[in-house]
């Protein structure tokens, strides 16, 4: 037998299913197992390892567990045989290893599924053509070839020698829905749990090079601001310091801001030493005095203004829009700055010899750092490698490079392998935020008391202005109005207009957990209630009426909208909740609903509350009623789904990054308020059986916590909160 | 540099650390106990809690001086291989997304099912309010934190 195994490289990744090319492993040790990889995905081996490699970043969703199961389904392999592999960073490979969006399985369900159903294709053939029979009369089981006739078995890791030298099927069946076994059924455990519960994770933050030193950098508060000088003396008392200099600033797209690194032997050496040193700044005519009140009073005027884009209900950028006169309903929405605060702060380990970078950490998007940090030094994707360890929390931060891109920058001016850290104050102030906006919505009702038109005001800047080095192109507006005003409003309303104004912001912006979403979602199922209210309708009946005798539509980005599964989501959730139930004095129900179509998601939140005269809220009962179609891992989407109410719940209650004189006043976990175990109530969670193809679950599950806690609050006070968070209006949980 | 001499995870061991070093930072980079988190540094999020004598204490707060004559157990010393009723408790009822503030969490959760061996609700929120988990598993500790108190006394 030659010792030999194969890697296929397919080119499934540009769409297809076509085997490109074959390509000899080296020789192996005698004593090494034979594998064979029909897809780059997977590789399964004489030892019985069956390895999925997964170049979705695992953040806690879970891709580390549910991807997996997604192959052993059609590999019919025993799923604890499946062990997943976080794929190494490679420019060339063609994967897109961004992660983002909850996408992951909506992308991978089918070259997975076909991996694996190749795979067991060839197992197959190798098995029938071991017993000289036919392979219809052999079916493969639990990580075995069965023949039919005979009941004989041979294990698939007795095959791999055989399969790897056959030809990879260039269209495997796929096996039926009906005869899953695998996908979609309770009892999965997160693949990682045993290490996360004994400590023994690595992290980013855990990892350690040999000769590593250790980095923070001071940065300038004011976005802008520059380093004007900075005292060497103030610090000359702290022993282990290797190396100070300026920070360079690493322009668009990265973000960074002036500074001064402290390079130090050990961390306490350099965080005593970033509290110590003393840096004199100099800011740009006024950064110094923003404030959130003034970018907000900003907001407000430029909305009384010309916009800079309008959109039709089609999304289609158009000239004309209404003038909202006497006779239309009008109401004005603000919500704030907002930090992901993951909880594993940021931080990289960088090494630049011999011309090349080496990078540790945790990363979204690892092609932003190869793409666009290498750039800086002259370099490209093809001068780094990246090492890509679990992260401690994403929510989108880490789809930014400004962290890997400093520690690559203290890297090559120290020639040493360094581990730069954000402490929590630095994640905190120098965050990506989600950004702040401020809104006027507008509706005309007809005769029918539904809206005939509507108009959606929105003041914002892009976070394109930032991550994509967008600033100043009206182009990236369009974005900024999706989650329900960019073509994608999933109500029947005739006319619509969406016009979006753009006000620089004094803050970077990022992506955070729900993008766009997590503010025009929000603004406009609260205001969806408050026409109801004009119109005398019941909020549950208005939603449905609004979607009743539609047709499933293409939206703006191509997704197929089904009203059908929307009402089912409203209309659960309303029976869950007990909606008609007559309720006494101070208590309320309310309720939102999201067609999230990144992710191909329908999701109605309703609750059940009691508000007293002091505005304590009390949660009496949550309800989430969900379908994203078909769900791989049941407890993993679960998981998700009570994740994203948490988030939500921080958001419309607690959280807010605040500006003064131009510097977040934000430093930790005292002042930027999350969620914690007391706020949080039960959430029952009902989750749609579908066979549609699955969506994804990270930011499906949070915009509409936010409308539905707020329209709960309005229904049991009369009173309408338009601001965020509800902390600000004296409301406490 | 001072030496101290700490009892972490039942060994007693010389430590040299500089006198204002917070035990997080002695356990992370001196002894390479990674298992224990830095999340704030401040107290603010739980993240670093570790047993003195039993009793839950943020890491950030305090010092390896602090910890002499005292016993220290980190996340390392609950058990190698998660046999502890805690980590078991997590790990049916699936508790962790990312995974990082766990340890934080089941430290704290273990000190709590000590005084309380069968806590209600409102014991555990009280217990657990100091801690922040910004994926949202609360629910699942506080089922697992039931579950743990059930494992116990079987």
């Amino acid at each position: 037998m030659q010792r030999r195994a194969f890697i296929q490289l397919s080119s499934f990744l540009s769409g297809g299913w076509v085997v490109a090319q074959l390509v000899p492993l080296p020789a192996f040790a005698a004593e090494d197992p034979i594998c064979f990889q029909p897809s780059p995905l997977i590789k399964l081996c004489s030892d019985g390892k069956i390895i999925v490699y997964v170049y979705k970043q695992e953040m806690g969703q879970g891709v580390q567990t549910s991807l997996p199961l997604i192959v052993a389904e059609e590999l019919e392999a025993d799923p604890k045989q499946v062990i997943a592999e976080a794929l190494p960073y490679s420019p060339s490979s063609g994967f897109n290893y961004s992660t983002g969006g909850s996408t992951s399985i909506l992308r991978e369900f089918m070259p997975l599924r076909k991996a694996g159903a190749a795979a067991r294709e060839m197992l197959i053939k190798a098995a029938a053509n071991e017993w000289g029979i036919s392979v219809d009369n052999c079916r493969a089981q639990k990580s075995r070839v069965i023949n039919t006739t005979t009941n004989q078995s041979i294990a698939f890791k007795d095959l791999i020698a055989k399969a790897s030298a056959l030809p990879i099927p260039k269209e495997p069946v796929l096996k039926n829905y009906k005869d899953f076994t695998v996908i979609g059924k309770p009892g999965v455990k997160k693949n990682n749990i045993r290490d996360i519960v004994t400590g023994k994770l690595k992290y980013g933050l855990d990892y350690r090079v040999p000769n590593m030193v250790y980095a923070v950098i001071v940065r300038c508060p004011v976005m802008g601001g520059k380093v004007a000088s900075w005292d060497k003396q103030s610090v000359a008392a702290i022993e282990g310091i290797v190396e100070l200099f300026e920070m360079k600033e690493m322009g668009d797209q990265l973000e960074t801001r002036s500074g001064v690194a402290i390079v130090a032997n050990t961390r306490w050496a350099a965080l005593r030493a970033q509290k110590s040193l003393q840096v004199q700044w100099t800011y740009p005519a006024g950064a110094n005095e923003k404030s959130s009140a003034s970018y907000f009073a900003e907001q407000a005027a430029r909305l009384l203004k010309a916009p800079d884009m309008i959109y039709n209900e089609k999304g289609a950028a158009v000239k004309d829009m209404p003038q909202p006169d006497a006779e239309w309903i009008t109401a004005s929405y603000q919500i704030p700055f907002v930090a992901h605060a993951a909880m594993e702060p940021l931080n990289c380990i960088a090494d630049f010899s011999n011309g090349k970078f080496t990078l540790w950490g945790g990363f979204q998007n690892p092609g932003k750092t190869a793409s666009v940090a290498t750039k800086f030094f002259g370099l490209t994707s093809k001068d780094i490698f990246i090492n890509l360890m679990p992260l401690g929390g994403g929510f989108g931060r880490r789809l930014s490079a400004d962290y890997s891109a400093e520690a690559m920058q203290v890297a090559y001016q120290i020639k040493r392998p360094v581990q730069l850290m954000f402490t929590r104050e630095d994640d905190m102030k120098f965050d990506n935020y989600r950004p702040a906006s401020s809104h006027i919505l507008s509706a005309k009702l007809g005769a029918d008391k539904k809206p005939a038109d509507w108009l959606h005001k929105i003041a914002i800047a892009p976070v394109a202005d930032f991550l994509l080095g967008m600033k100043g192109n009206a182009n990236w507006l369009a974005m900024e109005a999706e989650g329900g005003s960019m073509g994608d409003m999933y109500y029947a309303i005739p006319s619509l207009r969406s016009a979006v104004s753009r006000t620089p912001s004094p803050l970077v912006e990022g992506w955070w957990r729900a993008v766009n979403f997590s503010y025009n979602n929000v603004v406009i199922e609260c205001f969806i209630d408050e026409l109801a209210k004009k119109a005398g309708v019941d909020p549950v009946e208005y939603r449905l009426s609004l979607l009743k005798n539609m047709p499933a539509k293409k939206i703006k980005d191509g997704t197929l909208f089904d009203p059908a599964r929307l009402s089912a989501v409203i209309e659960l959730a309303a029976e869950k909740i007990d909606w008609n139930k007559k309720r006494g004095a101070g208590r309320g129900v309310g309720i939102a609903c999201c067609f999230y179509n990144h992710a191909k998601a329908y999701t109605a939140h309703a609750f059940e509350v009691s508000v007293s005269k002091t505005k304590k809220i009390k949660i009496l009962r949550a309800v989430v009623a969900t379908d994203v179609g078909m769900v791989i891992d049941p407890d993993g989407f679960a998981n998700q789904v009570e994740g994203g109410f948490v988030w939500g719940l921080s958001a419309v209650l607690k959280s807010e990054i605040t500006l003064a004189n131009g510097a977040v006043q934000q430093s930790s976990f005292f002042d930027f308020q999350v969620a914690r175990m007391p706020d949080v109530p039960a959430l029952e969670i009902h989750i749609i059986p579908s066979n549609a193809e699955p969506g994804g679950a990270g930011e499906t599950s949070v915009p509409s916590v936010i409308p539905g806690l707020m329209n709960a609050i309005a229904a049991a006070t009369g009173v309408r909160v338009r601001e965020l968070p509800l902390k600000n209006k004296g409301y406490t949980i | 540099m001072p030496e101290y001499q700490l009892t972490i995870n039942g060994k007693s061991q010389p430590v040299e650390a500089p006198a204002d070093m917070p035990l997080l930072w002695v356990l992370r980079d001196v002894l390479d106990l990674t298992g224990t988190k830095y999340g704030c540094g401040v107290g603010s999020c739980g993240s670093c809690t570790v047993l003195i004598n039993g009793k839950p204490i943020r890491s950030c707060q305090y010092t390896a001086a602090a910890c002499v004559g005292k016993t220290v157990t980190t996340i390392e010393g609950l058990s190698e291989e998660g046999t502890h009723v805690v980590q078991q408790a997590w790990m049916e009822i699936n508790v962790p997304q990312c995974g990082y503030c766990q340890a934080g969490q089941i430290m704290t959760s273990v000190a709590l099912l000590q005084t309380f061996p069968q806590p209600t609700d409102e014991q555990i929120d009280e217990a657990m309010q100091g801690l922040v988990c910004r994926c949202g598993t609360y629910a699942r500790i506080k089922k697992a934190i039931h579950k743990a108190a059930e494992l116990g006394t079987k």
